[in-house]
């Protein structure tokens, strides 16, 4: 697969979440934003797990799966990397982030923390084993989005 | 370059429609199927009037630039039938539709139908002249897809 470059990638998730960014704002409009944001959270909740779990049954869900997804998509996106291995943890690094940059420019940056914070949820349906601890996040105000995913046995 | 197939388009669809899915059906779970539906169509006619508006831009708002893609869908695919023609109107059959498809498959049949009920709004936000009726629609339960568009002098 070729490389994507990041402004493509900013593209083509800007058009994936066009409809719900739609439905967002008609529903902050109607009911207030922390209700349209409590929903927001759930359904993203949802499409995570479901990413997570095709991710393990193509990739295997253990470690090494895990690991070898992450080596594939430091190869194919030019804003993550993956700064340390070790045999049960990786940490990645990324300057940029696609749907940081795609919800911003919605003007809609709480989406994107609430997006952010369905991360557990997504290792947890990878594996139990596996989980996540983020250093710093471009949606919390830091310069990347540095992130510690470690195996538990 | 060759046309896309028809599984190739629903691919691309349902990858557009992940996110929007997933809030329509947290927000059925949450407001109900009416207040949902409702969203959805609120949000989706602002986009597809802008993207009417943005058709006439590059079409130049006629009746005839309009029905030109029409008919040249009909004649690269079998599943595009021109029932019948004339100055001032157009019939077209559709008999796959890709958003149905990837919208059932999602799980948000509802949100296809809310989609299908802003094509009168698309068609007048393309020309104030333009009407549209649907006579048959998937998302109603028919086999296919069929409605006229009418230009009206």
């Amino acid at each position: 697969m070729s490389k994507q470059t990041f402004e493509e990638r900013v593209e083509e998730l800007s058009q994936q979440c066009r409809w719900a960014v739609a439905f967002f704002r008609e529903m902050s409009e109607d009911f207030g934003e922390e209700k349209a944001l409590e929903i927001a959270s759930r359904a993203l909740t949802k499409v995570q797990q479901e990413n997570a779990r095709r991710t393990a049954e193509k990739y295997g869900a253990t470690f090494k799966g895990f690991r070898d997804y992450m080596r594939e998509v430091t190869s194919r996106l030019d804003n993550i990397r993956i700064v340390e291995e070790g045999d049960d943890f990786i940490r990645t690094s990324s300057h940029r982030c696609a749907a940081w940059d795609a919800l911003n420019r919605y003007e809609l940056p709480q989406l994107c923390r609430v997006y952010c914070d369905t991360d557990p949820a997504y290792v947890q349906a990878f594996s139990p084993k596996l989980t996540i601890k983020a250093k710093c996040r471009l949606s919390d105000g830091g310069p990347s989005c540095d992130y510690i995913w470690k195996w538990e046995e | 370059m060759s046309q896309p197939s028809f599984e190739e388009g629903v691919k691309k669809v349902i990858r557009e429609y992940t996110w929007a899915a997933a809030f329509f059906k947290e927000m059925v779970q949450e407001l109900g199927k009416e207040k949902a539906r409702d969203i959805a169509f609120t949000a989706l006619c602002k986009l597809r009037v802008e993207a009417a508006h943005d058709l006439a831009k590059r079409l130049g708002g006629t009746f005839e630039a309009f029905c030109q893609p029409k008919r040249e869908a009909a004649e690269k695919s079998e599943a595009v039938t021109i029932v019948e023609e004339s100055k001032n109107h157009i019939t077209v059959r559709v008999g796959e539709c890709a958003a149905w498809e990837a919208a059932n498959r999602l799980g948000a049949p509802d949100m296809c139908r809310a989609l299908c009920d802003t094509d009168p709004m698309f068609s007048q936000a393309y020309n104030p002249r333009m009407r549209y009726e649907a006579k048959l629609r998937k998302s109603d339960g028919d086999d296919v897809c069929e409605g006229t568009w009418r230009w009206e002098e």
